[in-house]
């Protein structure tokens, strides 16, 4: 309460009075790209002799309350020309500001914007932002520009396995990263068993990485939250551009519907391995099999401006994968053809709609509410059909279809209020009803002498939803000129098979000053996640099953304590933070031993068993940020532990994905106006995982009479079992990567006399380290039993073409 | 299904693995492995033997030469004597059902290990019934169903653990020459849908198959309960010179935590194979300082009758 009393009277404007003035006026309005309209999020604005500012928020408004007189705004943001704007406040001021885009021929001059004074600024800690147009600059996978896939290179992020697009942030698991798409969850980000994300990169603005000191706008997940910003549509002129990689193409094109009033993008993606590689499948194979793997994507997104105060968005993502492979074979019986079919395979995608309405009440209070729809989706099918060529057919078959995933409807207001430049004041709430499809099994028959029958091979499963509604209230007080704080309040709860969680979440975050180079800054969050995620922990397979608590397995929960400073240097060049981290977790699950996690039959709830966790550690990350060079280097020092009462003898054993040391180099370098390269490299300490360690017999029989005899007579054995030792611990080799990349910009594209294109040659793993994957039980060149260690990619090359006009 | 998935996703992922190289393990440091499943109407026997790398040739050895005793708290009970094949049995001496007993085995260089377990209670058996049913199929053969009711009357409090399995005994009958021969007696499967004795087969949801069950009273402590079980074999109905006969005892057995436990662990890692795709199962142990199970458990043995068949 006395948490709450505070934020109340801190919120009160005028309360506190930083400068001591009484007539003050606020300047609002929005930040934008000069060229497209875009609204630039999170873009800075400052007043140095007031040492004021703000920043835009997830719609590119801004308001700050200044003292009445002459100021100099600055205002900048990564990659733009930064605009100082001398002003005479006499009064409120309305005031859009379009910022340019950093052009070449402007090197020399020392006018390119950063987010340096946002980092040191801010309280907000443990928050990195990428832009698209520094992801696009990086080597990928095949070529393939991914958004999480340069998350995974941060401090503080870990990949999982090799090739993977699972996020590991600061030792919490897969499940625990909300991950929003113009404010939809995204339930499962892989395609092609998460070798790449379900992201498009081209229709895609922004990116913001939040691994701790949690605002309390935040909630629902544990460890990260992934706030992912698709592009608006251009509002002044008709613009494309597209890729053509090894994988895959895409094609964008936005422009203005009504010039400077309504714009659209759409967006998409395909794959085309399987048409390229069906007729060599079918030529190999002597039952001509045929395949399918696929996957696309399609993002469209409309943005409407209503009026000065008023903007609609409407944004869809739909994507889906595809792998499967069907065969026939002929044989005769009796003199009668039988023709039998196989065809089996996976589908899984995610469908998102989010209906957005900005409005702005007064210069001072901004509201945005939201509609939104997501489903993930997956099914497994297998059929085997016979056919008797009698007259008439006689056709039978066996079919077995196996559907999960979760559809999640999200209504929520939230609330931006500047009173003064001393408090940023954020307000709002939702409701999301989340239905649950937790893996249902059909067995399917068609006997000729029986007709159809439908068995249900999850007798005790059933879909059911459940209701979760939360409130959040935060105020980022400013309140010396040094000390700055954040103090907010989540509060949630869900019901759910007539049992209702609730949770109250305070978060606390303070930057000090020490310098105007040097901060330093703490926060505190605890976090109520009321959603489990069943999924195998080694590779990223689609059978993920997104499930609510229940009176058996309870909400997770976690609170999370950090420590840590910033520093600029080199005027404002380099960017350096270091931070210290330590998190408890509870109620996580983790499979029992034996649960086969694809095994249909089984209720979730008898496959795992609930314990907790906790990861603390340090990460460094040095960023340079302007110049020919840029990039990063990021360090985490870390350690994850998990407890669980049934597993492991109730003994404290590593996660999974508890790693050590962990480095990350990421380094840009433009040779000249037309060539740039880039590399990054990577290190991680080995993955823990559990390894038979020995042999031992199978004293079972030892006690039956007749096999006893037969024993001791040496006429049979003893069979064997596994030793398997402590739960993961056995290290896999570290390991370490570099990639590289050659981007070469053209004029213009090849089939237009405008715009640019880009041309690029990478190589994915370039000194072709094999880097452990998973390790299985074989059997040596005499016989001999072996462990070998599979390796996924070796040194792959990836050449694409992407282009703009 | 169980079937198709892990081999779908095996096939892919294999296909797109490159390369494969070999591990290096640490070096195998060998472990007592004791085992000793005991009953009060057998003499004690204890099975001795070491464990062996997982790689490589060589096979789990036994110790013949180690010293294994039984001791009742601090009574020393037996120093048991080899016989060969890492087995050590007792001269005379056979467990008591209520008192606790230590199994303490030591090797040279192979360092010691103990355990400590007792027989449980016996089962309180208050009902056996058998029906007997015979169909004749039409042919050459019949089958004979023997479907039978156990009811164990279950004390409240504890988790107390129970086995079910059914034995054959067959004897070929030569009525031309008088020669009857005896068969070595086997376990004998049988079916059952009743959930106290495992999760039902999704395939086949009507009866489950055991050659052996081990359970718990999760599904009925502190209450009696009725397991329904039957046999099912087929006779020869041809009137030939050589007949086999046979005959069945069920044994209901109450078994130890750390005999359920073992059991349990390590069927599951049997049936779990190497499915890449499910969680590894460490078999449980109650030998401290090594590895296998010293656990007493106590059996019950009821004939089945031939009544009603022809």
């Amino acid at each position: 309460m006395r948490v709450l009393w505070l934020l109340m009277m801190m919120a009160l404007p005028g309360v506190h009075t930083l400068y001591g003035q009484d007539q003050r006026y606020t300047i609002s309005g929005f930040v934008t790209d000069s060229e497209d309209g875009e609204k630039l999020i999170g873009a800075n604005l400052y007043v140095y002799r007031l040492q004021a500012g703000t920043v835009t928020n997830n719609y590119g408004f801004y308001s700050l309350t200044l003292p009445a007189d002459s100021v100099y705004l600055r205002v900048s943001y990564l990659g733009y020309q930064t605009r100082t704007l001398a002003l005479n406040l006499t009064g409120d001021l309305t005031l859009d500001i379009a910022l340019t885009t950093q052009d070449v021929e402007m090197d020399e001059v020392e006018v390119v914007g950063d987010r340096v004074e946002d980092a040191l600024e801010s309280t907000q800690m443990s928050v990195v932002d990428l832009t698209i147009e520094q992801v696009e600059k990086l080597p990928a996978l095949l070529g393939e520009v991914d958004i999480i896939k340069a998350i995974q290179l941060l401090p503080g992020v870990q990949s999982g396995s090799e090739g993977s697009s699972g996020l590991y942030v600061r030792g919490g698991g897969p499940d625990q990263n909300l991950i929003l798409l113009d404010g939809a969850p995204v339930y499962n980000v892989s395609h092609v068993f998460g070798f790449l994300s379900v992201f498009n990169a081209e229709a895609l603005q922004n990116v913001r990485l939040i691994k701790g000191g949690f605002p309390a706008r935040y909630g629902g997940r544990l460890s990260s939250v992934v706030d992912i910003s698709m592009k608006e549509g251009n509002l002044k002129t008709y613009t494309a551009e597209g890729a053509v990689g090894l994988v895959s193409s895409k094609i964008t094109v936005q422009g203005p519907i009504f010039r400077d009033k309504m714009s659209f993008i759409v967006s998409g993606r395909r794959t085309y391995i399987d048409v390229l590689a069906r007729p060599f499948v079918r030529r190999r194979t002597p039952q001509g099999e045929d395949f399918v793997s696929f996957f696309y994507d399609f993002n469209a997104k409309l943005n409407y401006m209503a009026s000065k105060r008023s903007r609609l968005y409407l944004s869809f993502y739909a994507g889906e994968d595809a792998f499967g492979s069907s065969s026939e074979s002929r044989f005769r019986s009796s003199g009668v053809l039988h023709r039998e079919r196989f065809k089996g395979g996976f589908d899984w995608g995610n469908l998102t709609a989010t209906l957005r309405w900005n409005y702005l009440f007064s210069n001072k209070l901004f509201s945005n509410t939201t509609l939104v729809f997501s489903r993930y989706a997956f099914d497994v099918l297998t059929r085997i059909t016979q056919i008797q060529e009698v007259n008439p057919p006689i056709e039978e078959f066996e079919e077995i279809v196996y559907a999960s995933g979760i559809k999640d409807w999200n209504g929520k207001i939230d609330f931006d209020y500047r009173p003064s430049p001393s408090h940023y004041i954020r307000f709002g709430g939702g409701v999301v009803r989340h239905a649950f499809n937790p893996g249902v099994g059909t067995l399917r028959l068609q006997v000729a002498a029986l007709g159809p029958d439908e068995v249900k091979l999850t007798p005790q499963t059933f879909p059911f939803s459940a209701l979760e509604v939360n409130l959040y209230a935060e105020d980022d007080v400013r309140l010396t000129r040094r000390l700055k704080t954040n103090l907010g309040l989540h509060v949630s709860g869900m019901r759910v098979n007539g049992t209702t969680y609730t949770s109250v979440q305070p978060r606390l975050a303070v930057r000090y000053l020490i310098r105007p180079d040097w901060a330093v800054k703490a926060s505190f969050s605890t976090m109520q996640q009321y959603l489990h995620l069943l999924t195998n922990s080694g590779i990223n397979l689609p059978t993920d099953l997104w499930l609510a608590a229940t009176d058996r397995v309870r909400p997770q929960q976690a609170w999370q304590a950090a420590l840590g400073a910033t520093h600029t240097f080199g005027e404002g060049v380099y960017e350096a933070s270091l931070e210290g981290y330590y998190k408890r977790m509870r109620n996580l699950i983790e499979y029992r031993p034996g649960a086969n996690f694809i095994a249909p039959n089984e209720d979730w709830q008898d496959k795992v068993e609930t314990g907790n966790g906790w990861a603390f550690g340090g990460e460094v990350f040095v960023q340079k940020k302007r110049g020919k060079t840029t990039g990063w280097l990021g360090y985490t020092l870390s350690w994850s532990k998990r407890k669980f009462e049934a597993l492991n003898g109730g003994v404290t054993f590593p996660y999974r994905y508890d790693r050590r040391h962990d480095v990350s180099l990421v380094l840009t370098h433009k040779l000249s106006d037309r060539i740039d390269l880039g590399a990054t490299w990577v290190y991680g300490t080995g993955q823990a995982i559990t390894l038979a360690t020995a042999r031992f017999l199978d004293g079972r029989s030892l006690d039956d009479q007749i096999f006893s005899e037969r024993f001791l007579e040496g006429q049979i054995r003893l069979p064997d079992l596994n030793d398997f030792g402590a739960r993961n611990s056995y290290r896999m080799g570290a390991y370490h990567r570099l990639d590289l990349v050659l981007n070469w910009h053209f004029g213009k594209a090849f089939f237009s006399e405008s715009g640019e294109s880009t041309l690029s040659l990478g190589f994915y793993n370039a000194y072709n380290h094999k880097n452990p994957f998973f390790i299985f039980a074989a059997r040596g060149p005499n016989g001999e039993r072996v462990f070998k260690q599979a390796t996924l990619f070796p040194i792959l090359p990836a050449i694409s073409y992407r282009f703009r006009f | 299904m169980k079937h198709y998935i892990p081999i779908y996703l095996l096939a892919v992922l294999l296909a797109a693995c490159e390369t494969v190289v070999d591990v290096k393990l640490p070096p195998h440091e060998a472990q007592l492995v004791a085992h000793s499943l005991f009953v009060p109407d057998s003499l004690w026997r204890v099975n001795v033997s070491t464990t062996a790398p997982t790689t490589g040739f060589q096979e789990p050895g036994f110790v013949d030469d180690a010293t294994v005793e039984i001791w009742d708290g601090d009574r020393h009970v037996e120093r048991l004597t080899p016989i060969g094949q890492g087995t050590y049995t007792s001269a005379a001496n056979r467990p008591a059902p209520d008192k606790t007993y230590t199994l303490r085995v030591s090797a040279p260089a192979m360092g010691s290990s103990e355990g400590t377990s007792a027989v449980p209670l016996a089962a309180r058996v208050t009902a056996f019934n058998q029906q007997n049913i015979e169909e004749d199929t039409g042919g050459n053969f019949g089958r004979r169903i023997m479907r039978i009711e156990l009811t164990v009357d279950d004390p409240a409090g504890d988790r107390n653990y129970y086995g079910l399995q059914v034995l054959q005994h067959r004897l070929v009958v030569n009525s031309a020459t008088g020669e009857v021969s005896s068969l070595p007696q086997t376990t004998f499967t049988f079916a059952s849908n009743d959930p106290a004795l495992g999760e039902a087969d999704v395939f086949d949801p009507e009866k489950k198959r055991y050659d052996e069950a081990i359970f718990s009273d999760d599904l009925f402590d502190g209450r009696p309960h009725t397991l329904d079980f039957e046999i099912e074999y087929t006779v020869d109905l041809r009137d030939t010179d050589v007949k086999i006969e046979r005959s069945f005892v069920v044994l209901f057995m109450a078994v130890s935590a750390d005999y359920f436990n073992y059991w349990k662990t390590a069927e599951l890692q049997n049936t779990v194979g190497d499915n890449p795709f499910a969680e590894p199962v460490r078999v449980h142990s109650n030998m401290t300082g090594g590895l296998g199970i010293f656990a007493g458990y106590r059996v019950q043995a009821f004939p089945l009758a031939e009544e009603g068949f022809q």
